[in-house]
Formats: C-alpha cells, sequence, structure tokens
C-alpha cells in the first residue's frame, strides 16, 4: 500500500512548494511543467485512448494563447472571461481540423496536422496587423497573481482539473469507445459506435484543453510569439506522451515532467539545453519505444 | 414483397473492378426463421454478408430489414438497426475484458447518455449494472460466465467464438448474422454451437442467417437453405432439398470443373 | 508588354526556387517511399550543406566542382551515420517513433550548428560564371541561379538513369513497390536503407550548398524547407521522383506567382492549403499509386 501514500507525500510537495520559500527559478520550471501536462495529457486523449495523430497540438496552443492577447488588446477582457473564451476559440478549431482531416489514417493524418500547424503557424508570424507579427504581443498579469508564487496555485488548480477531466473522461463510456476504436475500428463500427463522432470529440476536447494551457502560459509569461508555437513544440509534446507512456494516466505527466525539467537540470546555455533536448528524445525513443511507464510496467511483470 | 418477411434481398449486384462476385441474388428471411447461406469457396458468402452490415456497397440491388432500406447505410447504422453478426475470422476486442466487450455492443442503446456516463450519474451506473447483468445472463447460456472480466485475448478459440454471439444476443437484434461461426471448433464445440443457435430461436426469438461450411450444422438448425455458386442463387430449400438438388451437388463437386480455393 | 515580361521573370525565379525542392524532395521521396520514413531532419541535410559548402570555398579556397563534391561526400556520410545511429534501431517499430526521433535529430543539429556555426547568416561566395547575369530573353537570372536549374536538371537525370538501369536502381524500385516481395527476391534491405539516406542527404546537401549561394545559410535555414519538401513529396505521390520534380516544380512557380501578384505573405501558406487539398481529394498525390503501405 506504498503507492498512494507517496502520491499525497507528492502532493502535499507541490502544494507548499512555493510556501516553503524555493527560488523564482524553480517554480518558473514547476509552472511551465504543469502547463505541459495540460498539453500532454490532452494530446493524449487523441493519440493513447483514440488512436489518432496529431501534430498541430501547440497550434491550439498557440490559438488560445493569442485569443486571450488579442481579447486583451481589442475588448479589454481579463484572464477569467479570456480562458473558456480561449478554450472555446480553440475547440472551434479542433472541430474545423477534425472533420475533414479524421477520415484520413496514418501517415496522412500526420500530414495534414502538420500543415495545419504550418499554416497557423505562418498565420500568426505574417499577419502582423492582427497579430503583431515576429514580435508577438503582451500581454497582462492576471490580479491577485502576478508573482509566480501565487501564478503557482493557479496553473496546479489547472493542471489537476485537466488530469481529473482525463480521469472521468476516459473511466466512461466515451473512453471505453476510445479504446475500441484504437483497438478495432472497423469492430467499433460494426458494433454500432459512431467512431467519427467519437474521434471527433477527443480532437476537438484536446484542442480545447490547449488552448486553455495557451491562455495559461500567455499570462505567465506575460507575452505571445509565433515561436513559442512551432511544429517543434508539437513534436515535443508527441514526445512527452511517448516517452512517458501512451494510453495511461501517468504516462504523459511523467513524459511532461521528464521532458520539461531535464534539459534545464543539464544545460546552462539556451542552445545547449536544446542539443540536450534534441538527444534526449532520441535517446529516449529508441530506448523506451512503449514509453517510461510502459517499460517500468514491464520490468515489474517479470 | 410479402409483409411476412423481416429481411428482403432484392436484386443484390457486386462488381469488383471487371470481377463479377454477386449476381442479381434475391432472397428473404421470415421472422423467427433460421435460413442457411452456403456455398463453395468464392461463392460470393462473405461479399453478400459485408453488404447486409455495411461494410460494402452494392453496385445495383437493394435489401431492406422490415421495409427500411439498410443497404448503402454505414455499418454503425445497420448495427443500431438491429442486426448483428460474428466474422468468420473472430473479431473481438483482445486487450479488454469480455464484459466490457460485450458492454460496447450495447452502449448505443442505453438510455443514459454518455454526458450521464461522465458525470457518473445514478442513471448511467445503473445502467451499467443492468448491462453487466446481461452480459452474465448472455455467458450462462454457454458457461462462461467465470471468465466475465478475464481479457478476451486470454480465452480458447472455441470460448471466444461463444463470446463474440454473447456480445451479438445481448443487444437482442432483429437479425442475427453468423459468420461461419463453426470454424475451427472441435466437434462438441459445434454440438453446443447448434444447440445455442436453437435456443437463440425457441427462447429470444432471434432471426438467423447462417453462413456455414460445416454441413452437419446447417442441417441440424436451418430450416431453409440459400445456395451461392459464382455469385449467383441456385438454390433455395429446405436443407435436404437442397442438398441433394444436383445444381447444388455440381457445384460442390464442380465435374470436369476447376474450383479455386 | 511590360506585365508579361514580368511574368515570365516570376516564372524563372519560380523554376530556380522550385528546382532547390526538387533536389531536397526527391531525396525525401526515396527515403519516405522506399523506406517508409518520414524524416524531419532532412532539412537539416539542406542546412549543414550549405555550411559544408562555405566552409569548403572560403576557408579552403577550392572551386566549384571540388566544393560540391566535399558537400556531396559529407553530407552522404552524415545520411549514413544518422541511418545507422537514428533510424535502424526504429526500423521494425510504430512509424510515430522514427517521426519523433527525426525531430529530435532535427533540434540537436540545429543547435548545433547554431553552436558551431553561430546564428550570423553566411554566402557563398563562388568565381566566375557564377558571378556574371545571364540574360534569356527579357528574363535576368544570375549565374547561382542558373548553377542551381542545370545542377538539378544533372543530378535528377543520373538518379532516374541509375533507378532505371542499375540493380542498385531496381533494388530501390522494387523496395519502394513491394517491401515483403523486394526483400524474399535478395534484396539487401539494411543496405538499401544506407544507400537511401546516403543519396537522399547527398542531394539535400547539394541544394542547400547551391542555395546558399543565392540565398544566405543559417541555422535555420531547414526547418521551413523541410516542410516544403514534404508538401512536394505527397503532392507529387510518396516514391515518385517524377512526381517530386513536377511537384517541386509547380509549387516553386505557383509560389512565385502568389508571391508576385499576391504578396508576399501568403507565399509560404499556398503549398500547405494545397497539401490539405490534395490529400482529401487524392491522397496518393498527383504520381502516387495506393500501395500496400497504407
Amino acid at each position: 500500500m506504498r503507492k498512494p501514500v507517496s502520491i499525497l507525500l507528492l502532493c502535499l510537495l507541490l502544494l507548499l512548494l512555493p510556501v516553503l520559500g524555493s527560488g523564482g527559478y524553480l517554480l518558473n520550471i514547476i509552472v511551465m511543467i504543469f502547463i505541459f501536462v495540460i498539453l500532454a495529457v490532452s494530446l493524449d486523449l487523441v493519440m493513447g485512448w483514440a488512436g489518432q495523430i496529431s501534430f498541430a497540438h501547440a497550434a491550439f496552443f498557440g490559438i488560445g494563447a493569442y485569443t486571450t492577447a488579442i481579447m486583451e488588446r481589442d475588448l479589454g477582457t481579463g484572464f477569467w472571461v479570456n480562458l473558456p473564451s480561449g478554450m472555446v476559440v480553440a475547440g472551434l478549431f479542433g472541430l474545423a481540423l477534425g472533420l475533414p482531416a479524421l477520415r484520413l489514417r496514418g501517415h496522412f493524418l500526420a500530414i495534414v496536422s502538420i500543415a495545419f500547424q504550418t499554416i497557423v503557424y505562418l498565420a500568426l508570424s505574417q499577419w502582423t496587423s492582427f497579430t503583431g507579427g515576429q514580435y508577438g504581443l503582451s500581454v497582462e498579469p492576471v490580479p491577485g497573481f502576478q508573482r509566480v508564487g501565487q501564478f503557482y496555485y493557479l496553473a496546479l488548480a489547472l493542471a489537476a482539473l485537466t488530469v481529473v477531466l482525463a480521469w472521468a473522461l476516459t473511466h466512461s463510456r466515451v473512453g471505453a469507445a476510445w479504446q475500441a476504436i484504437r483497438d478495432d475500428e472497423v469492430l467499433a463500427r460494426a458494433i454500432g459506435l459512431h467512431t467519427t463522432s467519437s474521434k471527433l470529440l477527443a480532437f476537438v476536447i484536446a484542442a480545447a484543453l490547449a488552448g486553455g494551457a495557451g491562455v495559461l502560459v500567455a499570462h505567465h509569461i506575460r507575452g505571445v510569439t509565433p515561436d513559442d508555437f512551432t511544429i517543434l513544440v508539437s513534436a515535443s509534446i508527441v514526445a512527452m506522451v511517448i516517452v512517458g507512456g501512451q494510453g495511461t494516466l501517468w504516462g504523459p505527466l511523467l513524459g511532461a515532467v521528464v521532458l520539461t525539467a531535464l534539459p534545464e537540470l543539464l544545460g546552462p546555455l539556451a542552445s545547449f539545453k536544446l542539443v540536450i533536448f534534441g538527444a534526449l528524445m532520441i535517446f529516449m525513443i529508441i530506448a523506451m519505444p512503449e514509453g517510461v511507464l510502459g517499460a517500468w510496467v514491464h520490468r515489474r511483470r517479470r | 414483397m410479402s409483409t411476412q418477411s423481416l429481411l428482403q434481398v432484392q436484386g443484390i449486384t457486386k462488381h469488383f473492378g471487371g470481377l463479377m462476385a454477386l449476381d442479381d441474388v434475391s432472397f428473404t428471411v421470415a421472422p423467427g426463421e433460421i435460413v442457411g447461406l452456403i456455398g463453395p469457396n468464392g461463392s460470393g458468402k462473405s461479399t453478400l454478408v459485408n453488404i447486409l452490415t455495411g461494410l460494402l456497397v452494392p453496385s445495383s440491388g437493394r435489401v431492406l430489414l422490415d421495409g427500411q432500406q439498410i443497404s448503402g447505410r454505414p455499418s454503425w447504422q445497420i448495427a443500431r438497426m438491429g442486426v448483428a453478426r460474428t466474422f468468420q475470422m473472430l473479431r473481438l476486442f483482445p486487450a479488454l475484458s469480455v464484459a466490457r466487450n460485450i458492454a460496447l455492443a450495447m452502449q448505443h442503446a442505453l438510455p443514459s447518455g454518455d454526458l450521464a456516463s461522465v458525470l457518473r450519474l445514478p442513471s448511467a451506473r445503473a445502467d451499467d449494472v443492468r448491462t453487466r447483468e446481461k452480459a452474465l445472463e448472455m455467458l450462462a447460456l454457454f458457461g462462461l460466465e467465470r471468465f466475465i472480466d478475464q481479457p478476451a485475448a486470454a480465452l480458447s478459440i472455441g470460448q471466444q467464438r461463444m463470446v463474440e454471439l454473447a456480445r451479438g444476443l445481448a443487444t437482442s437484434p432483429r437479425v442475427f448474422l453468423l459468420d461461419e461461426p463453426a470454424a475451427g471448433l472441435s466437434p462438441p464445440n459445434v454440438d453446443k454451437l447448434i444447440e445455442v443457435v436453437s435456443t437463440m430461436r425457441a427462447q429470444y426469438g432471434v432471426t438467423v442467417l447462417l453462413v456455414e461450411h460445416v454441413m452437419r450444422v446447417v442441417q441440424a438448425v436451418c430450416d431453409r437453405v440459400v445456395v451461392l455458386d459464382y455469385g449467383r442463387k441456385i438454390a433455395d430449400a429446405p436443407p435436404a432439398e437442397a442438398t441433394t438438388d444436383p445444381r447444388v451437388v455440381e457445384a460442390y463437386i464442380g465435374l470436369g470443373r476447376a474450383r479455386h480455393a | 508588354m511590360d506585365s508579361f515580361n514580368l511574368f515570365l521573370q516570376f516564372l524563372a525565379n519560380g523554376v530556380v526556387n522550385g528546382s532547390g525542392y526538387v533536389l531536397v524532395a526527391v531525396g525525401l521521396t526515396l527515403i519516405f517511399g522506399i523506406l517508409g520514413v518520414v524524416n524531419f531532419a532532412h532539412g537539416e541535410f539542406y542546412m549543414l550543406g550549405g555550411y559544408a559548402a562555405v566552409t569548403a570555398a572560403y576557408f579552403l579556397g577550392w572551386g566549384l566542382l571540388p566544393t560540391f563534391l566535399i558537400v556531396a561526400v559529407a553530407l552522404g556520410l552524415f545520411g549514413i551515420l544518422s541511418e545507422r545511429i537514428v533510424f535502424r534501431p526504429l526500423a521494425g517499430k510504430d512509424a510515430t517513433n522514427a517521426i519523433i526521433a527525426s525531430f529530435g535529430l532535427s533540434v540537436l543539429l540545429q543547435n548545433g550548428a547554431l553552436l558551431v556555426f553561430g546564428a550570423q547568416p553566411q554566402t557563398l561566395r563562388l568565381d566566375g560564371m557564377a558571378q556574371t547575369a545571364f540574360q534569356i530573353g527579357p528574363v535576368f537570372l544570375t549565374g547561382q541561379r542558373v548553377l542551381i536549374v542545370l545542377a538539378t536538371l544533372v543530378l535528377v537525370s543520373i538518379l532516374m538513369l541509375v533507378l532505371r538501369y542499375t540493380w542498385t536502381g531496381r533494388a530501390l524500385r522494387a523496395m519502394a513497390q513491394h517491401p515483403m516481395v523486394a526483400q524474399i527476391s535478395g534484396v539487401h534491405v539494411r543496405r538499401v536503407s544506407v544507400v537511401t539516406f546516403a543519396v537522399g542527404a547527398a542531394l539535400a546537401g547539394i541544394a542547400g550548398g547551391l542555395m546558399s549561394a543565392v540565398f544566405m545559410v543559417q541555422p535555420t535555414s531547414g526547418s521551413m524547407l523541410v516542410l516544403k519538401a514534404f508538401t512536394v513529396v505527397i503532392l507529387g505521390g510518396m516514391g515518385s521522383v517524377g512526381g517530386a520534380v513536377t511537384a517541386g516544380l509547380l509549387l516553386g512557380i505557383i509560389e512565385a506567382m502568389v508571391s508576385g501578384y499576391l504578396g508576399n505573405e501568403l507565399r509560404d501558406m499556398i503549398g500547405f492549403f494545397l497539401v490539405i487539398v490534395m490529400l482529401l481529394v487524392r491522397p496518393q498525390g498527383l504520381f502516387g499509386r495506393i500501395t500496400e503501405r497504407s
């Protein structure tokens, strides 16, 4: 019975970290981890559960971020209005992409998602009058949460809610249908499951959650630029899901922690950090194709 | 055009490029009947089954279920209209439990919706309990209740075939299409199969269309047999008559004609 | 009269850019079509080719042909190395794994180049013919640009001859059409894999070297290019060299027209819109066939 106790201790630690007086650097990293947890867990609904591929997650991340920046600039609204708005806008884009794209399989679905991701990136970086172009836009901090020690709890709450939502979905009939589609889509249809709308649901929910993460990151780093939402970021999120372990609850969570924290720990210089990140991605995919969690479960069974 | 018919196959033709797989096949199935569909390899039985269950679209002709057209509809719609099937190659979700395999087939018909399931409302949980009870009832027909929470892949082939039958029966189908259910079964299991198919009709009033090679099963359970050869219907009669029909004998033994596998 | 000349100039520029796309896409379609590998680091082969050319010409003072020979060899070796270290361990596994690994390689190479060469863009300066301007009718092209088109013509022709008439070439084509049958017929899968990567990387490297004379090379040169090269591969049909040539030139020309008549912002986007449309309407591309690989 050691597992729940250690999880409880971990949660306690997470809750108390800012109070324990840790430096801003550590707290910033953990806030980014929370944001990537939202991204990885939501992408896993699409990949590990519904069995589809998507390299467009950073696009929805960016759409959410830019929604709050633009709404703040043009409508004067703040975080609490922009958060649901960002999620709705990202969800709608998810619907727009999903409707045609989910008819395709494998390689082709991946390529369409890449094309969509690139179009969004190009639109963000070139539609200067609307999006601020390569320089991006600035975003105000959230009142009451200006210090990182305070924002920490906001990010923690949203990450926790995402995990709870993912758990509720995957342990319901919705998740059961996703598993069926992932394992044998033809059979799923033959027994009466509407696989297209089921896949679409995963896609739209994931996009909306990514949009929410985008709103969060915009208010955290106090700005949005196109280069925060590139295809590389999409690929990193996919890597987090795979490296952590697809189709499990803790897998993407673990993957987000590993791929966000490790580079920070191993390299001081920005470029050096990224070289390590790249090498890490390669190494982890080769060494652990079923993910860290998968490999661990594997070893325990022996 | 008898209103007594539950399933009406009308002039079904199917081309694959230059190949004619089915040529103007027509027959009907009355409610409560057990009709066999037999024919040598390559006669078009699988193609017909796939058309009936929405995996293929006919080139011409149509299929009516209780007067409503089902041909050309997607397979999930046809399933929801009450057509269940088993697969020649045995199709289950191997990693999922037997209970889950059966529950998934019943899912679309539950009164509480997906949202209720996510929110864990009492209505959804009540439905889940009822689903499990139904699954147990079905598995009891085959004596497989103790496997209910095992992953489907853990069962033997014979047992898995039974689970496929349980899955279909649990949905209370109007028509149940069995695609070579006896394939790969040991003789005691074939006896069991015959018993179960008869029970399905007797106890649950299910109408059955049975595609089969194993003649023992066909002769034991079928009221009528439709025989296909090279995509055409060559006989439609009770088993005893059909199997002695010279055209049918000719089709199977193929005096002087080469048969492909 | 003037607007027609303008049109021709756009056309010529489009053919030049398109030729660059062709060289990169041809290698990619071989790797993608034959090995089923989606290699996102392919753009970095292009970028490293640019740096290799600059280094060879600038610091070692070598002329045109030796420079590009060095580029081809260096990048060929790089391709072999990548195949051995990154892609071979993932050969039997899920395709997504190789895609992620190739992204990792892309990040590694991009940032490695940043550390080694710095962020400052560099240009390849070629003496002699390369510097002069040519006039073909009303169209003006510098020597570097003409060189790109000529090199592409020569290299692609050689490649097509090799594919058709040599044993290696036939082995590659067999692998692209029917991997299992090819293996049974004695095609050495690993050797094919190595050769494909080497050739693909070399072609991308040469393209990078040639383009570094016209545009500048910087560590990020490969990132947008590889995405465009993938659109060319899909538009032309996976595994089809003829398709890569046609689609590459077409994309170059379409982009030049869009840029010239509709504005520069839309130029990069057009290819991605086209690829989405193509995948929905005719997923196998212009010249592709629906093969056993789905």
